[in-house]
């Protein structure tokens, strides 16, 4: 990304009184166009990937924006900012091609259960507290939610982040998770991490 | 970014599905707390 839509974004930020961190979330754009006109388009570090596999390039999509705004440039007039936030393949926003469909459907006990028998992910951490896994077991689960929620607790948000730099992921990823959600299934309660 | 739309279409006891990572489990002096994160959630068609 240019440095002036940095800039731009780093003064959005702010002025939402969001996380500076979010910043590097955005750091890649993508160029699309819309009746031939084109627009670069900052997009998710952590979605451009799955973007590249299931979107070809020159195929239509649908694109989930947020507006920021826009700021005005002397050669260019006004440079409207957009995030991309999500993306279908057109026509399938019932069912969903990407990336649901990499989710297998479970229960909450059987996932719990199949963690305990994987040992996948041991050696990314020396904490004798933590049970890194580095399969994410991506998961389906049918919950009811109870209607509470809470902050998300400092040491789960520290194991979130230490999770991230032992996998290599983008040290921003914890950034999006500060709140939790009550959900119970069965009669067992569980909180979730999810994203802001 | 998917707080926001919680208000919206999650009803207090009313189903859901989530779609989760697993990330692994934190060690406490009597248990496993399980870390999942949440990607996405659809509500569940009647």
């Amino acid at each position: 990304m240019g440095e002036s839509r940095l800039n731009y974004l780093k003064l959005w930020l702010s002025s939402m009184e969001k996380k500076p961190e979010f910043v590097d979330l955005y750091n890649q754009e993508m160029l699309f166009t819309e009746d031939g006109t084109e627009y670069w388009l900052p997009v998710q570090t952590q979605v451009m990937p799955h973007f590249k596999k299931e979107i070809g390039e020159g195929a239509p999509v649908d694109l989930y924006i947020i507006r920021l705004g826009g700021h005005h440039l002397p050669s260019k007039d006004w440079d409207w900012m957009f995030i991309v936030e999500e993306f279908r393949k057109p026509g399938t926003e019932q069912e969903g091609i990407f990336p649901w469909n990499d989710f297998e459907p479970r229960t909450l006990q059987q996932l719990i259960d199949l963690s305990l028998k994987d040992n996948s992910g041991s050696s990314l951490t020396k904490n004798p507290k933590y049970l890194f896994r580095d399969n994410l077991m991506s998961s389906k689960v049918r919950l009811t939610y109870t209607g509470e929620s809470r902050a998300l607790k400092d040491d789960r948000r520290k194991f979130i982040n230490d999770w991230a730099e032992a996998v290599g992921a983008d040290p921003a990823y914890g950034v999006l998770y500060e709140r939790e959600l009550l959900f119970r299934e069965n009669t067992a309660s569980t909180g979730f991490q999810l994203q802001r | 970014m998917i707080i926001p739309r919680t208000d919206r279409d999650m009803k207090k006891g009313v189903p859901v599905d989530l779609y989760l990572v697993r990330l692994g489990g934190m060690k406490t002096d009597e248990k496993i707390e399980w870390i999942f994160l949440v990607e996405e959630f659809r509500k569940v068609k009647q």
